[in-house]
């Protein structure tokens, strides 16, 4: 008799429990990762209604975790826009977070090493394309239009420069193999006829 | 007046008596006398104070100004503590791997995630008892603790995707736990006609204490055990049917 009740006084933890009994809570508890807490602490996000006796209560008799102290805090919320197209601002509920002193220590799990399983390089691309978005857009709302001198020089641009300064240097001949309509060989004989005298005199 | 002025003077400030100074020179009575005041050895007492003589102005351990003088270890470097971070072993029934898939596994890749299967249903859920029901919902309610655990560190990792994985199952979840709050409903609704029925049956009597309900008018032997063969045969005969 006294073993069973001292088998029984083991199973209690060292807090005196709650009495009110609850039947189908739609409560979701979360619990965080903190870098900056030591292994004896969790920290938990919890309903804005919970107390600290019941986020003790809960995780002793969901999960038989004992806890020694709770410690709580609302984390405000900042005023969040409804959407992006409309104008409509809204401060949204704020969060309870709670963290505990637990009687037996706990670490937490590693991050795992290799993402492929959540096509990490993929979200990784897209996350920076919406922000890239995401900044022109607001650029475009501050009227901030870019000037066309002080966009960046595009690559053919830089090439076709290039280019030009070597047919300039003459380490380039310019050549656009075109056949031309033989009424053109008038003109460009007369032309060439026309330098070559010219040539002909400078020398001379 | 001179004299009557001079106190004044002392603790005006230095704008203060240069003008009063001039207002003298102006009046030709006093001029003998300003003449003197301007000599006067108690002139520099007449400078506002600015030195301060609270030794610890601007020095807070608040935001770690320092001492105001450089000190005489001043140059010497500190010891930093070193970062060390205690590892510990958790065992596999601590009780907080509740909210993890598994012990020692952070999260459910998201194809993990989508092997779930269906949703409870509200006929299956009828049949059940009220502590099958019970233990169904704190069931969910773990899982769906467990979700949000990997949800939030998805997000805070930036993992990548798995999003709509866990809320999809997270949404089959919520729809078990709809079921079952519907057909709880349901048998309470079932009770209350009961209790409509009962309380026009002259069989019953709902006033009566513990086993005095039921009050028939002529008990009948035998009646209790033969139609339950009969019925338990036919249902036995229908599936052939």
């Amino acid at each position: 008799m006294a073993e069973a009740v001292k088998a029984a006084a083991r199973q209690l933890p060292a807090f005196k429990l709650g009495q009110k009994q609850v039947f189908l809570p739609n409560h979701v508890i979360t619990m965080l990762r903190k870098e900056h807490l030591p292994p004896n602490e969790a920290c938990f996000k919890v309903p804005l209604r919970f107390t600290k006796f019941d986020l003790r209560d809960y995780l002793w008799n969901l999960y038989s975790v004992e806890v020694t102290a709770v410690r709580s805090y609302v984390k405000q919320q900042p005023l969040t826009q409804r959407s992006t197209s409309s104008r409509s601002w809204y401060r949204p509920q704020p969060q309870k977070i709670m963290t505990v002193e637990l009687a037996k220590p706990f670490q937490w799990p590693e991050v795992p090493a290799d993402l492929e399983p959540w096509s990490n390089e993929l979200w990784k691309m897209r996350e920076d394309t919406i922000e890239k978005r995401n900044e022109e857009q607001l650029v475009r709302q501050r009227f901030q239009i870019p000037l066309k001198s002080q966009e960046p020089v595009p690559k053919e641009r830089v090439e076709l420069g290039n280019l030009a300064k070597k047919m300039l240097a003459g380490e380039v001949k310019w050549e656009n193999n075109v056949v031309l309509d033989p009424r053109w060989d008038q003109i460009l004989g007369k032309d060439k006829a026309v330098k070559s005298a010219e040539k002909t005199t400078t020398t001379s | 007046m001179s004299i009557a002025a001079a106190p004044n003077a002392l603790r005006a400030s230095s704008g203060c008596a240069s003008r009063l100074w001039l207002s003298l020179q102006k009046s030709p009575s006093s001029s003998l006398f300003l003449q003197v005041a301007s000599f006067s050895t108690t002139a520099p007492q007449c400078k506002r104070k600015t030195k301060d003589s609270n030794k610890r102005r601007g020095v807070s351990s608040l935001y770690g100004s320092g001492p105001r003088e450089p000190l005489s270890m001043s140059n010497m470097p500190l010891p930093k503590p070193v970062e060390f971070k205690p590892k510990i072993e958790v065992d596999e029934s601590h009780g907080l791997w509740g909210f993890f898939p598994a012990p020692g596994k952070l999260l459910l890749t998201p194809k993990e995630t989508e092997e779930h299967g269906r949703a409870w249903e509200v006929e299956e859920l009828r049949r059940k008892s009220w502590e099958d029901l019970h233990a169904l919902w704190w069931k969910c309610c773990k899982e769906r603790n467990m979700l949000a655990t990997a949800r939030a560190e998805l997000l805070r990792g930036k993992l990548g995707f798995g999003e709509r994985e866990i809320d999809s199952r997270d949404e089959e979840v919520t729809k078990t736990m709809r079921a079952i709050k519907h057909a709880l409903t349901e048998r309470f609704y079932t009770w209350q006609d009961a209790v409509e029925v009962a309380r026009s049956d002259p069989e019953i009597n709902l006033e009566g204490g513990e086993g005095q309900v039921y009050t028939p008018s002529a008990y009948e032997e035998g009646y209790d055990d033969v139609p339950a063969v009969e019925e338990a045969d036919k249902e036995l005969k229908e599936p052939t049917r």
